[in-house]
């Protein structure tokens, strides 16, 4: 098989050795006579179609204002979710708004208005009003014991309006707070399992609206090198959200609690990375917290052993470690283990009863983001694949 | 297009017989064309064609890189001579370089010093800013200064004072006496009173498009730069290149619509032997975009002028930060590396881990520990560097060599460190480096330099090695001769090959003597450093009246293989 690069250089060399030949009687009029040769043969130098493409395609990522194509972010267990966006920028705002529908049947709509560089970068304000129909999400009951074969889905319907605003004064402490309207509706699930009405405990207060009004402030130290991959560093974070329901029902208080340290060895041939996570809920008597908004456990993010939504209760608790190794710029390789467990009371949640799974994972990063991860990981209720985007922590 | 079509309409069988009837074509009718011509060896490549029709093109990283990472562009023959080069071996001046460290006289310490400069820097006074940047790996400025000149202003980054601007400065010096077309790059102090935003000074719009710059710009991009205890900025100012800019070059195959660019990029001794210069100075990021072509006025034609640019990623410095500790050892992805990364599960340290770099924040991470030249490498191949034989390594670590440790002391001052300490690391280390350049590649090729033949026929000639002092004097040196038929490329035995013990020799009987005739001599070490000293390095004088000329020289004929 002859290549055309072969045929390319047999040509040029074929064409440096002719020319001469055609009379000259001197280096200088031999190299004339290729410069003149070339000059009847040129030709625009234009971009070949791969570089086009690719041209495209940064413009697609990059540019500010543009329709572009998304993938994801509907919500846990929504599966492949395509979808199309268009976003703008118009001086300090950025308007984007789309929609995605997944395989499974989840839709999204969605609109935001962000103003991420207000006060020389130290202000960002966000508005947004979301949409989301989930039609399979699962349920295997409450509780640290429930059961992986308990599994039945139920159907969810949300819809979100709300504003945040995030003050960084110091590139690594940001301290914000946010409101916002949100009516959640459940029914019936769809998909293979049974659909949760079947379940023989069923969570109270089915199939009913809940119209809360959600309030959260937040506050973080976060010194890693980017949010998106970082060799060193750490992110200590907490936030308390409250839910008020406009019927008086379902009103209880949440707190996220989560420390993230990395610690580099060896001028970064290793990584050791920690991570130790908290959600407990605060309910008074006779409120209930509707199951579908109890703190979970598992995922690709939260308890890489088990499936989304696999454990939920009131209060959670996860603990990660991996040592990872960097095999090249851009690729990492780690060993990790999740431990965890949830619990319906916040004392529960000792180091008795751990749901743990190790793992390998292998990454492919950027200097500042995680294109893609694929984290295998074995528990007690066998190996689970996760490929996505972004750290595992 | 029409090469497109017609490329896609012809086999590939039918296109190597047109090649091959070319070249027999070529080799019947070159039996009347000389092996030397009388203006052999050129000096200077003149472009003789207008370019002025050549137009701007940019480079996408993400297309040059992953081609360069992934494949092997250009030609798919890794062993083909130089084509850049003179009859004698050398690279002649042009529009991609100049013959400056090794040239027709010494350079002094003053000139290396000096570089490109035309000027101190911009000229005092009110700089008023033309355009901002605020995207990229380091924001800036071009502003206009007082005297009307145009440059570009770059910063350090806050936690790296002088790192990347001392790293720019002092690289620019080096590549300028090393041969190529460099900017002028100074360090200059910057006060925000001393700024004005010119009426049509524009920015980057958040809307992709452009707008107004303004004072918020101007302060927002001054607060990511290194700052100074009283209030001002040291900033890197680089003049504009002259000539009005048309892109990149790549480092492979020919820009097509420029009529002068007739040799592959590939084949180009002064970008092949930018690996070692690059090796060097650390000069990681030797990619396509770091390079500028300008239409120039020569002679009055317009030519493509061939520049080199941003330095800011060389030594220490990865310009925003220190480089990362594989850089210069591995590319960022490395095949078989990588492969033995994985599987040992971390347990497999390379060598760089162990590296112990001083702690100067001016500096980064620069080291001449754990420097195995042959096996340095940039983040991402370079299809001319892979292409370097050991006679292009050669010619690029005479030039390395050639600096003395007080031209590089000199250069590095330029860099204008405020620590004495870290000045002094940054020179040593770059001494330390020429020397193990010159262990490496002045030793793996027979380094026999400077034949010359006088009239009464006594040989002499050099060991650039040994001269050099990387390695022994060989235990002798056997020298052949042979009459040599310019027209047809014959060569006759002149006697018996002569043996010697230093880097001279007699000619035998014989001789031709006659005015214009030829003779060649190969010359071979024995009991020398590197078993390649062994092959001949083959040199061809002319009789030029009473005396010789040399005319032709090839450090590795037939490639090496003998």
């Amino acid at each position: 098989m002859i290549s055309h690069r072969t045929i390319s250089a047999v040509f040029v060399a074929a064409t440096l050795l002719a020319i001469p030949a055609a009379g000259q009687d001197s280096r200088a009029a031999e190299l004339a006579a290729q410069q003149a040769d070339k000059a009847t043969k040129l030709r625009p130098n234009t971009e070949s179609g791969t570089e086009k493409a690719l041209e495209w395609f940064e413009g697609h990522i990059t540019d500010p204002s543009t329709l572009y194509l998304r993938f994801g972010g509907i919500y846990p267990s929504a599966g492949f979710a395509p979808g199309l966006g268009y976003r703008h920028a118009a001086g300090h705002a950025r308007f984007d708004v789309g929609g995605a529908y997944s395989l499974r049947g989840y839709k999204l709509g969605e609109a935001s208005v962000k103003f991420p560089e207000l006060a020389g970068d130290k202000l960002e304000i966000e508005t947004r009003v979301r949409w989301m129909d989930a039609t399979q999400v699962p349920f295997h009951g409450v509780g640290n014991t429930s059961s992986k074969d308990a599994r039945v889905n139920y159907g969810l319907e949300s819809l979100e309006a709300g504003a945040l605003v995030a003050v960084e004064p110091v590139p690594w402490y940001q301290i914000g707070a946010g409101i916002a309207r949100l009516n959640m509706k459940d029914r019936a699930g769809l998909g293979t399992r049974p659909s949760i009405e079947t379940f023989p405990s069923r969570p109270p207060l089915l199939f009913s609206e809940a119209r809360f009004t959600h309030s959260q402030v937040f506050t973080a130290i976060d010194w890693r090198e980017s949010s998106g991959y970082s060799r060193r560093g750490g992110l200590y974070s907490i936030a308390w959200n409250d839910f008020k329901d406009a019927d008086d029902v379902f009103n209880f208080q949440r707190i996220d609690a989560e420390i993230q340290q990395a610690l580099p060895l060896l001028k970064e041939h290793w990584v050791l990375a920690f991570r130790g996570l908290l959600r407990t809920t605060e309910v008074k008597d006779g409120q209930i917290i509707p199951y579908y908004l109890l703190p979970t456990l598992g995922g690709a993010r939260f308890h890489r052993g088990y499936s989304d939504f696999r454990f939920q209760d009131r209060h959670v608790m996860l603990l990660s470690a991996e040592y990872r190794w960097i095999p090249s710029r851009v690729l990492d390789m780690a060993f990790f283990v999740d431990t965890g467990k949830v619990a319906a009371e916040r004392r529960d949640l000792d180091l008795e009863n751990l749901k743990t799974a190790y793992g390998i994972g292998f990454r492919i990063h950027g200097p500042t983001f995680t294109p893609l991860r694929l984290d295998v990981a074995r528990g007690d209720e066998g190996i689970r694949v996760h490929l996505t985007g972004g750290i595992a922590f | 297009m029409r090469h497109t079509q017609t490329k896609a309409r012809v086999s590939a069988r039918h296109l190597l017989s047109a090649a091959a009837a070319l070249i027999i074509v070529t080799a019947t009718v070159s039996g009347q064309r000389p092996t030397f011509y009388n203006d052999d060896p050129v000096a200077r490549v003149v472009d003789t064609q207008d370019a002025s029709k050549v137009q701007p093109k940019s480079v996408n990283l993400v297309y040059d890189e992953s081609r360069n990472l992934f494949g092997n562009p250009g030609d798919p023959n890794m062993n083909r001579r130089a084509m850049s080069i003179n009859t004698i071996d050398e690279v002649p001046d042009s529009n991609w370089f100049t013959n400056r460290i090794i040239g027709t006289r010494p350079m002094t310490v003053e000139e290396v010093a000096k570089g490109p400069d035309t000027a101190t820097g911009p000229a005092p006074g009110k700089w008023t800013i033309t355009s901002g940047k605020s995207d990229g790996v380091t924001p800036g400025f071009t502003i206009l200064d007082a005297k009307g000149d145009r440059w570009f202003i770059k910063f350090d980054p806050p936690k790296w004072r002088e790192m990347a601007t001392g790293a720019e400065v002092a690289v620019t010096k080096l590549f300028h006496a090393l041969g190529y077309y460099v900017p002028e790059n100074h360090i200059a102090s910057l006060r925000r009173e001393n700024l004005a935003i010119g009426e049509r000074a524009r920015i980057a719009a958040v809307d992709g498009g452009e707008r107004r710059l303004n004072d918020a710009d101007v302060d927002r991009l001054l607060r990511i730069a290194a700052q100074e205890a009283d209030g001002s900025y040291r900033v890197i100012a680089s003049k504009a290149v002259s000539g009005r800019p048309v892109g990149p070059f790549l480092y492979v195959d020919t820009r097509p619509d420029d009529p002068n660019d007739v040799v592959p990029h590939e084949h180009r001794r002064e970008l092949r032997g930018l690996r070692v210069f690059a090796a060097w100075t650390n000069h990681v990021d030797s990619k396509a975009i770091n390079s500028l072509d300008t239409l120039v006025t020569e002679n009055g034609r317009t030519v493509v002028r061939h520049h080199l640019i941003d330095f800011g990623s060389t030594l220490g410095s990865a310009s925003i930060k220190p480089r990362e500790y594989d850089e210069g050892h591995h590319y960022i992805a490395d095949g078989g590396k990588t492969i033995a990364g994985i599987v040992s599960l971390g347990l497999y340290i390379p060598s760089f881990h162990f590296v112990d770099y001083p702690n100067f924040h001016s500096v980064g991470h620069f080291s001449a520990e754990h420097f195995d030249p042959p096996n340095w490498k940039p983040r991402v191949p370079n299809p001319a560097f892979r292409r370097a034989r050991p006679d292009d390594t050669f010619w690029a670590a005479r030039r390395v060599m050639a600096f003395t440790d007080e031209m590089i002391r000199a250069a590095v001052k330029t860099g204008r460190y405020s620590d004495a300490a870290a000045e002094k690391h940054i020179a040593d280390t770059l001494i330390a480096r020429r020397d193990a350049i010159g262990r490496s590649w002045l030793t793996n090729v027979n380094p026999v330099i400077d034949p010359a033949l006088d009239a009464s026929g006594a040989l002499t000639f050099r060991n650039a090695a040994v001269v050099a002092g990387v390695a022994k004097p060989p235990a002798s040196y056997e020298v052949a001769w042979f009459r040599f038929d310019n027209a047809t490329g014959g060569v006759t035995p002149i006697g018996q090959p002569t043996s010697a013990a230093r880097e001279a020799g007699a000619a035998p009987s014989g001789l031709p003597t006659a005015d214009g005739s030829f003779v060649r001599v190969e010359i071979k070490a024995t009991g020398g450093a590197d078993p390649s000293w062994a092959t001949p390095v083959r040199a061809t004088f002319r009789r030029t009246g009473p005396g010789w000329k040399l005319v032709g020289f090839e450090r590795l004929p037939d490639g090496g293989r003998r």
